[in-house]
């Protein structure tokens, strides 16, 4: 079986049961060592992503310091990882003061990647990717070269307002997180349209529709998809194998989705 | 490639546009042939499942022409691709005299599957899997040594009992649910491995898709009630199959047996 070499550009790597979001984990051997060596098995030289926890949303009232604190892990993972893991960072449109720090902050310690942004766990009631208040702090990102990584699984309206955002910020990196199902894939050629820094990660949903990402590639090329897993959400073996064994992709196209065009992004020299 | 070797136990071959369930034929580039090409360029493998139609989506009534049509396609297909393809076929509780009479008919040919039976698409109206019109037929099939593969990612509890239900009722007859889904369907099963020691899932669609899944699965069913499945040409098979195959968490033995000893065994076949 051929290796392919792989950034994993949209994990949520974990310290604990509490951002650990596999719902099998009680059943399965997980820590962040196995996460390591169960994941480079695979080929993948990297990882990226945010640390998420579904129970913050149970805080009430929801605090900045939640979203801090799962930030703070992150740094913490880089750390503990040597090298493997290039963390990204939550912001939030509760919290533009908080998030325009965070911003300068992680910046200056070299982060560069925001989100995955997961709204429904992060409680962003009343707010959605066309608020004024996020705008503001994606102008910020914009100012400081920031990668932003959303999760873009939504109902009509929040799809709608991704679109609105995708066209607000053309010079912004945007990467929508999952193909997702049959509306979603309509607003992402919206998007793959109206901006030439819009990329999609191809993690969980959608690419299990065969011939889908085919058919985004016939229109928009090699160099806008970018590969993820959402592990420990998601069954890394699957997703490594999406194009793996696809007799649709040729070899040229799965390196640029598996590895060049993450790195592109990152600024990783081959 | 070359890489694997497995019986899809869930698929859904087609001959025309009509059949083909996936959402980007063009794209995709599908065919007849291409089919068992796709497959062939995998490793070893056969193919077994219904042939479905979606126009009868559409249609307030579906006839029981409608359904013997569907089968005699599957039959033509298993010529085409001959040895490649398992037939599975239709049955329908609103026509229960016909049903019977497909299932001698069948059976005298030597078939053994029924399904993957999808109620939503062949309008089975106020009917469901508890029904005991529904309950004749599985009569007629648990005499003739069936296996009845059935869509079970229907988000309804109500519908949900109505499979345990049934698969309690009939513990002699070889069930198989089709597709996983999402986690509180995939409870649902492990609690149906213990209703039934016939009972087996198919890892078709969702549910493989998280992490641990199979793992968890294979502990509370055991190696042998677990079965290799596609949902091909929704999906593309080397992606489910590299997720069982690439699965660190499982062990070569208990992959032969998801991949084909299973399926050898129930419907009483050889991949080699």
């Amino acid at each position: 079986m051929k290796k392919y070499r792989i950034i994993d550009f949209h994990t949520h790597p974990f310290t604990n049961a509490y951002t650990n979001i596999c719902v099998n984990q009680g059943e399965c051997d997980m820590s962040k060592e196995l996460s390591k060596s169960c994941l480079t098995q695979l080929g993948v030289e990297k990882i990226c992503g945010s640390v998420i926890s579904p129970s913050i949303r149970k805080h009430k009232p929801f605090l900045w310091e939640y979203t801090e604190e799962l930030n703070n892990m992150a740094l913490e993972l880089r750390e503990y990882y040597q090298g493997f893991y290039i963390p990204g960072f939550h912001v939030h449109p509760g919290f533009v003061k908080e998030s325009i720090k965070e911003i300068e902050r992680m910046d200056k310690l070299g982060v560069k990647i925001i989100g995955e942004l997961v709204q429904y766990m992060s409680k962003w009631d009343g707010y959605n990717y066309a608020s004024k208040e996020l705008w503001e702090i994606l102008e910020v990102a914009e100012h400081y070269g920031m990668i932003v990584d959303f999760h873009s699984g939504d109902n009509e309206e929040g799809m709608a307002s991704m679109d609105e955002m995708v066209k607000r910020f053309p010079k912004l990196i945007l990467v929508g997180a999952h193909i997702g199902g049959d509306s979603s894939l309509v607003h992402h050629v919206k998007r793959l349209e109206s901006s030439e820094n819009y990329y999609v990660d191809i993690a969980a949903s959608g690419l299990g529709e065969y011939g889908r990402l085919r058919f985004l590639m016939d229109r928009f090329g090699k160099e806008r998809f970018i590969y993820g897993s959402d592990f420990p959400t998601c069954n890394e073996s699957m997703f490594v194998s999406s194009l793996m064994f696809d007799d649709l992709f040729s070899e040229e196209e799965k390196e640029y989705v598996y590895f060049k065009n993450a790195a592109r992004l990152l600024n990783i020299k081959d | 490639m070359s890489f694997f070797k497995f019986i899809d136990f869930h698929t859904h071959p087609f001959l025309s546009e009509d059949n083909n369930i996936c959402k980007h034929i063009e794209s995709a580039n599908m065919s007849v042939s291409r089919t068992k090409e796709i497959y062939e360029k995998l490793g070893k493998t056969k193919i077994c499942g219904s042939v479905l139609s979606k126009s009868l989506l559409d249609k307030p009534d579906t006839k029981w022409e409608d359904v013997q049509k569907l089968n005699d396609l599957a039959l033509e297909l298993e010529k085409t691709y001959n040895g490649f393809y398992i037939p599975g076929f239709h049955v329908h509780p609103k026509f229960i005299k016909e049903s019977i009479a497909e299932i001698e008919r069948l059976s005298k040919m030597g078939k053994k599957l029924i399904g993957e039976l999808e109620p939503y698409r062949f309008s089975w109206g106020e009917l469901n899997y508890a029904s005991k019109e529904f309950y004749e037929i599985l009569e007629a099939a648990e005499h003739y040594k069936m296996v009845v593969s059935f869509h079970t990612k229907i988000d309804d509890e109500v519908a949900q009992n109505q499979i345990d239900q049934m698969i309690s009722r009939f513990k002699n007859l070889t069930f198989v649910g089709g597709h996983l889904g999402p986690n509180w369907i995939i409870l649902r099963h492990l609690k149906r491995f213990s209703l039934n020691d016939n009972f087996l899932v198919d890892v078709s669609e969702q549910g493989l898709t998280r992490h641990g899944t199979l793992r968890r699965v294979i502990d509370v069913g055991g190696k042998e009630r677990v079965l290799f499945g596609s949902n091909f040409p929704a999906s593309h098979p080397g992606m489910w199959a590299g997720a069982v195959q690439l699965d660190q968490d499982i062990t070569d033995d208990e992959k032969e047996y998801v991949f084909y000893k299973n399926a050898e065994r129930i419907l009483g076949v050889s991949l080699d």
